[in-house]
């Protein structure tokens, strides 16, 4: 009778690529079934047909034009290739580039605007305000910024504004 | 040859070139014919085997001078073979023994009988070549178990390597693979044993 594990184990048991044990369980069970000796007889023969198969031939410009092939791939390959620097070392150079390009504009902004922050209303007083001051009614947005609520208004203009100025006309 | 060996702007010294030519000639015969058992045509292995070669120029750098390729390089043929036949899905190779499905069910597939031309071809190639067409009946991963165990002559544990499978998946497949096998070339095995 067949056991179907023994079976399953023919084909392995032939390349002699079981293990010890399994190889001798295999070889006590062939000695008492024929169907397993006759499964094994037929797997031995098969193998050794497909083992007769002939080796195809080369074909003879192999070579030659794998060359080719090698060739017509290169120059897209080297288009950014630097052959003569090792590519860790281009690789770290990317790298240090990226950093660059992303992180000093970044810090730059940064620092940029705790800067403002600082000098601002220094440079204000320093720059803008004593020239302000020299004439401050020539300038609404100083006369706003200097006293907001004020009310205050240019030399010459109508307090009323132009409106209502515009109404009084007779 | 002398294109790759003069091109100023290779980044390959005519050492890397000489090398490379040694790594060619030394297994360029095999890869053909593991890419040929398994694609079953000229073109196809070709294509295969060169591909894999051109690998191993790319990385001619990082492989050591004693390293052994075969294995490197057959897998690399098996993979190219796994993407060829996804990237061409309407040339799959179709198992002889699968049944074929219709409206009205399953039938089984009709071969013309091996047996019918016997007499008219020499006997030797055409053994080979009912053989090749039964390997290349099989399923894509039965039949690259076969010709890595059978024809390349491979253990069972550089052929798990190859492939990436355990041990265990490859005495299966080699197991159902010969089984198919004698099933389709039993009229062969008859004729050779009455010669």
């Amino acid at each position: 009778m067949m056991s179907h594990r023994i079976q399953h184990q023919l084909s392995a048991y032939l390349d002699g690529e079981l293990p010890p044990n399994e190889m001798i369980d295999v070889r006590r069970h062939l000695t008492d079934c024929d169907e397993c000796r006759q499964e094994l007889e037929d797997l031995r023969a098969t193998r050794d047909i497909v083992r007769r198969l002939q080796a195809p031939p080369l074909p003879a410009d192999f070579s030659a034009s794998l060359w080719k092939r090698i060739e017509r791939d290169e120059p897209r390959r080297r288009f950014f290739a630097f052959p003569w620097v090792p590519r860790p070392a281009l690789a770290l150079a990317a790298m240090l580039l990226a950093i660059i390009l992303v992180g000093v504009p970044m810090m730059k902004g940064r620092l940029d605007r705790l800067r403002a922050a600082e000098v601002g209303p220094e440079v204000f007083v320093r720059s803008y305000a004593p020239a302000a001051a020299e004439d401050p009614f020539a300038d609404r947005a100083m006369l706003g910024l200097i006293h907001s609520d004020a009310g205050l208004t240019l030399v010459g203009e109508d307090p009323r504004g132009p409106t209502s100025a515009r109404g009084d006309v007779p | 040859m002398a294109e790759a060996t003069d091109n100023a702007r290779s980044p390959y010294s005519p050492d890397d070139v000489a090398r490379f030519e040694t790594l060619v000639a030394r297994y360029s015969k095999h890869v053909y014919a593991v890419a040929y058992r398994m694609a079953g045509n000229e073109a196809d292995a070709k294509d295969l085997a060169q591909e894999a070669f051109v690998r191993v120029w790319k990385a001619l750098r990082r492989i050591e001078p004693d390293a052994a390729l075969e294995g490197w390089l057959y897998r690399i043929v098996t993979n190219l073979y796994i993407d060829l036949l996804r990237r061409r899905p309407k040339t799959r190779v179709q198992s002889l023994d699968e049944p074929i499905a219709t409206s009205e069910g399953q039938m089984a597939r009709e071969q013309p009988d091996p047996a019918a031309d016997v007499e008219r071809a020499a006997l030797d190639k055409m053994v080979d070549r009912r053989v090749q067409d039964a390997v290349l009946g099989l399923r894509e991963d039965l039949r690259m178990v076969v010709v890595l165990a059978d024809v390349e002559g491979y253990p069972y544990e550089e052929i798990a390597e190859m492939m990436g499978v355990p041990i265990g998946t490859i005495k299966s497949r080699l197991h159902r693979a010969r089984r198919a096998l004698r099933d389709r070339l039993a009229p062969v095995r008859a004729e050779m044993s009455r010669t």
